[in-house]
């Protein structure tokens, strides 16, 4: 997302001024930053879903079977 | 209903939450027996060894006028003592039917009723750690918090809400039907898969409870759910209260979702109560409901008796808004203004999207985990690693739980301090009766003979026994009664002091 952004923006315009190129380059980097940010957040949980989960999934979810309550 | 204190909604409420259970040595060919031990495991710092009195227990009376058939229940001393474990903190954990419950005390806030739930989901959890400790390293009980096993059975949650008698029943029904058909937009648990239509394993439920439901109004809680039940057993003054019974709820693990389930009901009532609300009223309830349990995209219409539809969405703004006019008439304490405040932020957020909402509301709390988890491993909805997924979010064990490994690692909002809920696990709320059984067990432990809701059974040492009546839940508070009950030396003398029991505000 963040790169494909960015290419749309040099494309626009045939000479950018400084403060346009530092524009540039910093929204991509924040952009880039944010979503490093989330993939990391993501693989984190996985590992901690990984770490926890039980691992007979398929015989607990066929066995767990209860009598109605209340 | 009788006034609170300033800072607080007025009114009392208490959540009653049944837990699922799965042992893979012993399946559950005898649930009562499972239940019974697991509950058995419960610590004396928190378990007053007295008897249930079920001499004022009788759930047959209907709000609609009549007593339904079935027999009272009243087991002998040893059942009695097996099935039922009175609790310091005022409430009771139980053995009722095939599964394990826990009936937080009556309480006087909401913030306590959530402080309450969660004392009883530590209550639990340590029953289960002591019981699997038990096991010899074999696998261990699971005890789940949730509503169904995604086989078409469903176990319950059930709210309490205690209400003028001079409040018409047939006046109560219709116009609460609504919010308890859409409310579940944010206090639903979630759920992956359909219990009852297997073309639907792959689709995310809002509700664990609506597929349940099968009637507008009724009596029963197990078989013909209804989406207004009309148990009539006010456990209280029958001439002054009714104690509305609400069973449509999710049990929930996020302390906000409960905290908004409980108090957007409670503020609905009172609008209703001083006939301030007039809601839309949808032509179906049940089918109302089933469709909002199951939609994720919140853009279904539900048809309304004037032939007009709505979204659930539109229906909770609706809602919203009449209370917040009803209450800013009437003058707001502090609890009802955070509570109006957080119903209108989550709606608002709501109609952008679920994602903004996966720290405080449990479906999509549940929704964000499994969706980022699959994504990253590739797997189908259907997979049956995702539906363990599911069910370990409601796991009460602190090291496996889903749900709580996001708490203990930040990744969800609280409410209260664990610290309030470690003081609610050993002591009564201050502010309704509950205070007044808790502290009698608490102070007078060798002289309680039994507690109910509405009684506690003491023996004063010589002659008969003495039931005093519990019949005020605003009687007995701290204020009123806590002087006394700290300066009496005995049982009699408190007994003389207490004739009769003072009013709670």
């Amino acid at each position: 997302m963040a790169s494909k952004d960015s290419e749309t923006k040099k494309h626009a315009g045939t000479s950018p001024s400084q403060e346009e190129k530092d524009q540039v380059g910093q929204v991509p980097s924040q952009t880039r930053q944010k979503a490093e940010e989330i993939k990391e957040e993501a693989d984190t949980l996985v590992d901690q879903i990984d770490e926890i989960l039980e691992e007979n999934a398929e015989t607990f979810v066929k066995s767990f079977i209860q009598k109605g309550g209340e | 209903m009788a006034e609170g204190q300033n800072d607080r909604v007025a009114g009392i409420v208490g959540t009653e939450v049944e837990y699922g259970l799965s042992w893979s040595n012993r399946t559950p060919e005898d649930p009562e027996r499972l239940s019974a031990d697991l509950i058995g495991q419960v610590s004396e710092q928190y378990h007053a060894p007295v008897l249930w009195d079920y001499e004022n227990e009788d759930p047959r009376h209907d709000a609609r006028g009549f007593l339904a058939e079935g027999e009272r229940e009243n087991p002998d001393d040893a059942d009695n003592r097996s099935l039922n474990k009175p609790l310091f903190n005022g409430g009771r954990l139980y053995v009722d039917g095939a599964h394990p419950e826990y009936s937080g005390p009556e309480c006087a806030s909401v913030r306590d009723v959530v402080r309450f739930e969660k004392a009883g989901d530590k209550m639990v959890s340590a029953c289960q750690a002591a019981f699997s400790a038990r096991q010899d390293g074999g696998p261990p009980l699971l005890v789940l918090k949730n509503n169904s096993d995604g086989k078409g059975n469903s176990w319950g949650y059930h709210e309490n809400y205690l209400l003028p008698r001079s409040l018409p029943f047939d006046v109560l029904a219709r116009n609460i039907s609504s919010h308890l058909v859409t409310r579940v937009v944010f206090c639903g648990a979630g759920k992956l898969g359909s219990d009852q239509n297997p073309e639907e394993s792959g689709r995310y439920f809002l509700s664990q409870r609506a597929e349940f439901f099968e009637i507008p109004i009724g009596l029963s809680t197990m078989v013909h759910r209804s989406v207004v039940n009309t148990r009539d057993e006010p456990h209280s003054e029958r001439s002054l209260y009714r104690r509305f019974h609400v069973i449509t709820g999710d049990s929930n693990l996020s302390e906000i979702s409960t905290y908004l389930k409980v108090g957007t009901t409670l503020l609905v009532l009172r609008a209703l109560e001083a006939g301030a609300l007039e809601p839309p009223v949808f032509s179906d309830w049940v089918e109302s409901f089933r469709r909002v349990g199951m939609d994720m995209s919140l853009q279904l219409p539900l048809g309304l008796e004037n032939g007009k539809t709505m979204t659930a969405l539109e229906c909770q703004e609706v809602i919203c808004s009449q209370v917040r006019r009803y209450l800013e008439r009437e003058g707001m304490d502090a609890e009802s203004s955070d509570i109006i405040g957080r119903w209108e932020n989550v709606l608002v957020m709501l109609r952008r999207s679920s994602a903004g909402l996966a720290r405080t509301v449990d479906w999509a709390i549940k929704w964000s985990v499994l969706s980022r988890y699959r994504e990253k491993k590739g797997w189908e909805l259907t997979d049956s690693r995702l539906k363990m997924l599911d069910f370990q979010y409601h796991d009460l064990r602190p090291d496996r739980g889903i749900f709580s490994m996001l708490e203990n690692t930040g990744q969800v909002d609280r409410l209260v301090d664990p610290m309030e809920v470690e003081e609610a696990l050993t002591h009564p709320p201050s502010e309704t009766r509950a205070y007044f059984r808790g502290e009698m067990l608490r102070r007078f432990l060798t002289r309680v003979h039994a507690v109910s809701w509405s009684s506690v059974v003491v023996d004063p040492g010589e002659g008969p026994l003495k039931r005093l009546a519990l019949g005020d839940p605003w009687k007995g508070t701290q204020k009123r009664v806590g002087a006394l009950m700290g300066t009496s030396g005995s049982v009699g003398e408190l007994l003389r002091a207490l004739s009769p029991l003072p009013a709670g505000e």
